[in-house]
């Protein structure tokens, strides 16, 4: 945590920054009027909140995949009125997972994230550079996942599926890469194997990541930073071993536990739900 | 890092990364794609065949070598043949493959558009509606007017035809567009312009009737060389946009929300297709009436065949639509020797052991 620490004091560092955003149709918002701390790159934030908080759709307000309104800043640009197209070059939103029917290989997957939206004059002729090729193979290889390169997606696991996705969101090189609950669904070794892609490739290539997570140790163990939702509200936020306190479990989430303290890391300890 | 696992102490060994390993992933790929390639070259072979023995087949015996000399010198032969081969197989023969190239393109955009394995022009109500159309002028003679009578029947099946789908369209726009409930829209479209058909036959006179119950099973038989001159046009227009968005359209089979972070424009590109989707496949039923399950088909065959790669799907799938209603084509002259059955009637016979298949196969293999 001491790493994030000093992350957040660079000044010249890219940061999102997100002002009184507002995500949903004219009547019924489902997030009002946000104003989030500063989010760096090189960070991985955790976004934490119980179910029907508004955290995917403050997620993909952000990515601009539901009506929102307020200002969402990359860099001192203001990239909320940006179209689509341009919006999608800074940032990617990673969607929990992907279709388990697909026939497409691995390969074909990502070269399709990295290929999407181009457009050729010629007649079928739109094929990849071969920087392109070099790209997903580096990508497959990056992640572990160069064994089943030729693998349709249905065959594949859970696991290796939202490694794909992963992939599909890096070749974009982005700035700001959104996961809505990575780990959902996985075992424990996929859940690592996804975090510890997720993290790395926050770390190296300095990307501002936000991720939803429903399992607070996840966020304990591996966020700088922490920002609870609940009722569509931000209500805390900070690095996850200040702010994830009993009375923020009772508040937010109604359960009766506390944090312990193993070994310098933090643990959740739950005793069970607060009777109404 | 690319040397090392990142995972200590896992119990599955992960095999190291190496520099040979990343050229093999890639020249894997390469030959896939070389591979899969020559499966559309083979189609297009494959077609080429279906078209010749279509053409040369018909009551009046024909041999090969005469057909050749008919086609390159047709002044070199007797009048008779040359009639025969050059306004009546050829125009039948060429309808099919243009008709099968149409109907399997928007039948393979609509599946990705729609994200739907059961769409297509024939399940989503454009043949229904077609038939409708031709109904009214054949039975009521209520028509556009200023068409020629000769037109009249294909025009009103291809307004009808349009018409579904941008009823289609801007029902499913009204309530936000939600993809599932526009190919229940679909449904609903079928049932209601089949009951409509089934009133005006109802009210129809007996010549009328026959008429009517004729142009609904679909036949090769109305292709004259303004109609497919026309059909050719529209494919031609349609079929380079819907190649050149094919990347877009590979991403969108990976979800919407998906290929919207990528940066494409779904709606503009689901409106852009959905109106080639209506061109083609509008013209299509309206000169040979309806013709079920090559739009359904036609797709998923090429799918199995070279995969989800629209680079590759599109034509595979439209040179497969050809190649299914070519051979149809020929089967419709020689099932019953001197009787010209209507096409429609045989690629719904060829089309429901295929349809049949595909439905096992997705129980079996997909929970």
């Amino acid at each position: 945590m001491k790493k994030s620490a000093m992350q957040t004091s660079q000044p010249d560092a890219l940061a999102l920054r997100i002002k009184q955003l507002s995500v949903g149709y004219r009547h019924r918002s489902i997030v009002s009027q946000m104003t989030m701390p500063p989010l760096y790159s090189g960070q991985l934030t955790a976004l934490i909140g119980p179910n029907g908080a508004g955290k995917s759709t403050l997620l993909r307000g952000i990515a601009g995949l539901h009506p929102a309104s307020g200002h969402i800043e990359l860099g001192g640009h203001d990239f909320s009125r940006q179209p689509q197209a341009e919006r999608a070059r800074q940032l990617v939103y990673v969607p929990q997972s992907l279709p388990a029917g697909s026939k497409l290989s691995a390969f074909e997957a990502i070269l399709a994230a990295a290929m999407a939206g181009q457009k050729s004059v010629g007649l079928g002729l739109n094929r990849p550079a071969s920087a392109q090729l070099d790209a997903v193979e580096q990508l497959l290889g990056l992640l572990n996942i160069d064994t089943i390169a030729h693998q349709r997606l249905a065959t594949l696991s859970g696991g290796q599926r939202q490694l794909v996705g992963l992939a599909q969101a890096l070749i974009r090189r982005p700035q700001v890469m959104l996961l809505d609950e990575p780990t959902s669904a996985l075992d424990l070794y996929h859940q690592c194997q996804v975090i510890d892609a997720i993290l790395s490739a926050t770390r190296e290539h300095g990307l501002i990541s936000l991720m939803v997570v429903h399992d607070i140790n996840l966020a304990l163990r591996y966020a700088d930073q922490v920002l609870v939702l609940h009722e569509g509200q931000l209500v805390a936020h900070g690095a996850p071993g200040d702010i994830i306190t009993p009375d923020l479990l009772a508040q937010v989430y109604q359960v009766k536990g506390h944090i312990a303290q193993v070994n310098g890391r933090y643990l959740l300890d739950i005793e069970g739900r607060l009777s109404p | 890092m690319p040397n090392t696992p990142p995972h200590k102490g896992s119990i599955e060994a992960i095999p190291s990364y190496t520099s040979t390993q990343e050229q093999q992933t890639q020249s894997h790929y390469q030959q896939r794609w070389i591979r899969r390639n020559a499966i559309i070259a083979g189609l297009a072979l494959a077609l080429a065949l279906a078209l010749a023995t279509d053409v040369a087949t018909g009551p009046a015996g024909i041999e090969m070598s005469r057909l050749w000399q008919i086609l390159w010198a047709p002044e070199s032969v007797p009048h008779v043949q040359a009639v025969i081969v050059w306004n009546v197989r050829l125009p039948y023969a060429l309808m099919a493959v243009l008709v099968g190239a149409a109907l399997a393109l928007a039948g393979t955009e609509m599946q990705t558009v729609l994200n739907n394995p059961l769409a297509s022009p024939f399940t989503l109500g454009v043949s229904a509606a077609a038939s409708f159309g031709a109904a009214l002028a054949i039975v009521l003679q209520i028509g556009i007017p200023g068409v020629p009578v000769q037109y009249l029947i294909s025009a009103n099946a291809f307004l009808f035809a349009l018409g579904s789908v941008a009823l289609l369209y801007m029902l499913a726009r009204w309530r936000g567009f939600n993809v599932d409930s526009l190919v229940l829209f679909g449904i609903a479209l079928v049932f209601a312009f089949n009951a409509l058909v089934a009133l005006m036959q109802f009210v129809a006179s007996q010549d009328s009737l026959q008429q009517l119950v004729f142009w609904t099973l679909g036949s090769l038989a109305r292709a004259s060389w303004d109609k497919l001159i026309i059909l050719a046009l529209a494919l031609a227009l349609c079929l380079p946009f819907s190649l050149r968005h094919s990347w877009s359209l590979t991403a969108l089979t990976l979800g919407e929300d998906r290929a919207q972070s990528f940066g494409i424009n779904v709606a503009r590109l689901r409106l852009m297709s959905l109106l080639r989707i209506s061109l083609v496949s509008a013209l299509a039923v309206s000169f040979v009436g309806t013709i079920g399950f090559i739009g359904l088909i036609a797709p998923h065959i090429a799918r199995l065949l070279v995969g989800e790669d629209h680079r590759l799907l599109i034509p595979a799938s439209v040179l497969t639509g050809a190649l299914i209603m070519s051979l149809a084509s020929t089967a419709t002259k020689v099932l019953i020797p001197g009787v010209l059955i209507p096409v429609g009637i045989v690629t719904a016979l060829v089309g429901i052991p295929f349809f049949m298949a595909i439905v096992m196969r997705r129980q079996g293999g997909q929970p």
